[in-house]
């Protein structure tokens, strides 16, 4: 016993430890972040923005799953399959023909047979995948193998400043020292320092998407303050920048539904709205949480 | 003489109102002509913005503020900056015009026509050449239109033009409205400015409309192509082997497909011609 509480480390003067502990959490972290996997993706070229985007790819590249059934629900609202009533959608009685509809509108359209006012179906999460697919050819989703890996490196990095923390503690308290302020404060906000720097490749988007996203954004702004558009501009603008946009246009009725997302009329994702889909850079803000 | 360049077609003088319709419509675009001074001390956005251009069109730098024609020369600072975004840029060519804008230290702010004088011809060249330390793209020249015409002239405005380029081995980018409004603003003929001009030295043409105010055509860029310039368009494009034509639309925009059809024109007067696709 005699060894663990009475050896260099453990009998250090204290400010020369902390002095040591803040030399052990930088060279901690930097092996961390060495070890880490570095998102390169910032660094391949751009593809050239679209003529015609699609729409639902961009709107699964900005809002993953929930970004998509706001755009096809926005979609069957204008297209008069769908209506808004009592602050809820509904199918409308006066729908077109059902057979024009594609499958994910479909799935909608079968869904709103009841009028609707809380979540949105997971079974359409199937229907974006052919979106994720592309996106991830494409280099624009971060990969899960990333975030596994760096989070592992994470932990390993958190363990070791805390390990060696506690000890010190330990053995401080041990030996009857009880100005361990500085080292409980170091010891709090080190590992969270090395998580945001370790881990902070673990967006949704990589480098690449956020920035093909950005210029996308950059590109078609000003659709966002023509007084006029067309369908497939308004399409593109909800993609690109969420319901938030509609605001004071002919489909202000639909950004309405989504403003308030403590009431009842507000829908989102079953899988629990955008959460972690937001972390990869909504840019125009995150219309699937209702905001 | 300029056979050398490359044939960039059909393109729009780039204005940040309509730049997402611009993308969206971006095969109906050849190349975009900017105005360099938007640039040269541009902020982040505009940085992106000019980034974001680059990336999807050919660019060419059309200088508004050099002042080719003041006899103090030219304004160092002003030149360096030029000279970056010319070098970041890398274009075929890029475009001032022949005039001053500054005298006595001062920017006056608009395009000031010179005396059609020997030694204003030699001022010209003299910057000119100061240019071409900074800068090794080729430049090309352009006409504009003028509201008094200066007196003591010892040649002709033509005369004068072709003076210049012949002297300074520029190329010409014939503003084929600019001709059209001193033409029927001074009443003389267009076809004998054409005969004094060396038109084998046209690279670019711009072209807009203007307006009449008070009895004068003004060089507004407000409205749409008139007949006559699209007239006089054919004819040179009929004659030369032009590079490139650039809609200069600035005030007054119309919602883009009409400057998309006015492209269209230009560019079938190109095809008739075989200049470009």
């Amino acid at each position: 016993m005699n060894i663990w509480l009475h050896n260099p480390i453990a009998e250090m003067y204290g400010p020369y430890f902390l002095l040591f502990y803040a030399c052990a959490i930088a060279i901690t972290i930097f092996v961390c972040w060495s070890l880490s996997t570095k998102d390169l993706t910032a660094n391949l070229p751009l593809p050239l923005v679209p003529s015609n985007p699609d729409p639902y790819e961009i709107a699964y590249l900005r809002n993953s799953d929930t970004g998509v059934m706001q755009l096809v629900t926005f979609d069957l609202l204008v297209r008069d399959y769908l209506q808004v009533e009592d602050n809820s959608i509904e199918r409308s009685p006066t729908h077109p023909d059902i057979s024009l509809l594609t499958p994910s509108e479909r799935e909608l359209f079968d869904w709103f047979a009841q009028q609707r006012t809380r979540f949105l179906p997971a079974s359409f999460q199937p229907h974006c995948e052919v979106y994720r697919r592309r996106l991830q050819a494409q280099q624009f989703l971060s990969l899960d193998e990333w975030q596994v890996q760096n989070s592992y490196v994470g932990s390993i990095g958190i363990l070791i400043i805390l390990g060696l923390g506690l000890y010190k503690l330990t053995a401080a308290l041990a030996n009857g020292h009880h100005n361990v302020g500085f080292l409980i404060t170091m010891m709090i906000f080190s590992p969270f320092l090395l998580w945001n720097i370790v881990c902070s490749s673990s967006f949704r988007l990589s480098d690449r998407g956020r920035n093909y996203l950005n210029q996308l954004q950059a590109a078609f702004a000003q659709l966002k303050d023509r007084e006029t558009n067309s369908f497939d501009d308004y399409n593109l603008i909800v993609a690109l920048f969420g319901v938030s946009v509609l605001t004071g246009t002919p489909y202000d009725f639909y950004q309405q539904i989504f403003a308030t997302p403590t009431t009842s009329s507000t829908f989102s994702s079953s899988s629990g709205g955008c959460g972690s889909s937001c972390g990869g850079g909504c840019g125009g803000g995150c219309g699937g949480c209702g905001g | 003489m300029f056979s050398h360049l490359p044939t960039l077609g059909v393109g729009i003088g780039f204005r940040h109102p309509f730049r997402s319709e611009l993308f969206r419509q971006q095969q109906q675009v050849d190349f975009l002509e900017i105005v360099a001074e938007h640039y040269l001390d541009a902020s982040f956005h505009q940085e992106q913005e000019l980034e974001l251009l680059a990336a999807h069109f050919p660019i060419i730098p059309h200088a508004i503020g050099l002042s080719l024609g003041s006899a103090e020369g030219l304004d160092d600072l002003y030149l360096r900056k030029l000279a970056a975004l010319i070098k970041r840029l890398n274009p075929p060519w890029w475009s001032e015009h022949i005039c001053f804008t500054k005298a006595g230290g001062i920017d006056i702010g608009h395009l000031s026509p010179l005396p059609h004088t020997r030694e204003a011809v030699d001022v010209l060249c003299r910057n000119i050449d100061r240019v071409r330390r900074y800068i090794d793209v080729p430049l090309i020249l352009e006409n504009i239109t003028y509201m008094m015409a200066i007196p003591g002239a010892e040649m002709t405005e033509a005369q004068f033009i072709a003076e210049v380029l012949e002297r300074s081995d520029c190329g010409l980018l014939l503003d084929v409205t600019n001709l059209h409004i001193n033409a029927v603003n001074y009443n003389y003929d267009v076809r004998d400015f054409f005969n004094e001009l060396p038109l084998e030295r046209v690279v670019q043409l711009h072209f807009v409309g203007g307006h009449w105010q008070d009895g004068v055509l003004i060089d507004s860029h407000s409205r749409s192509t008139p007949s006559e310039v699209w007239q006089l368009i054919a004819e040179v494009v009929a004659s030369v082997a032009v590079k490139g034509i650039v809609l200069e639309r600035d005030e007054n925009l119309p919602p883009f497909s009409e400057l998309v059809n006015e492209l269209e024109r230009a560019r079938s007067i190109g095809r008739q011609n075989q200049r470009w696709n």
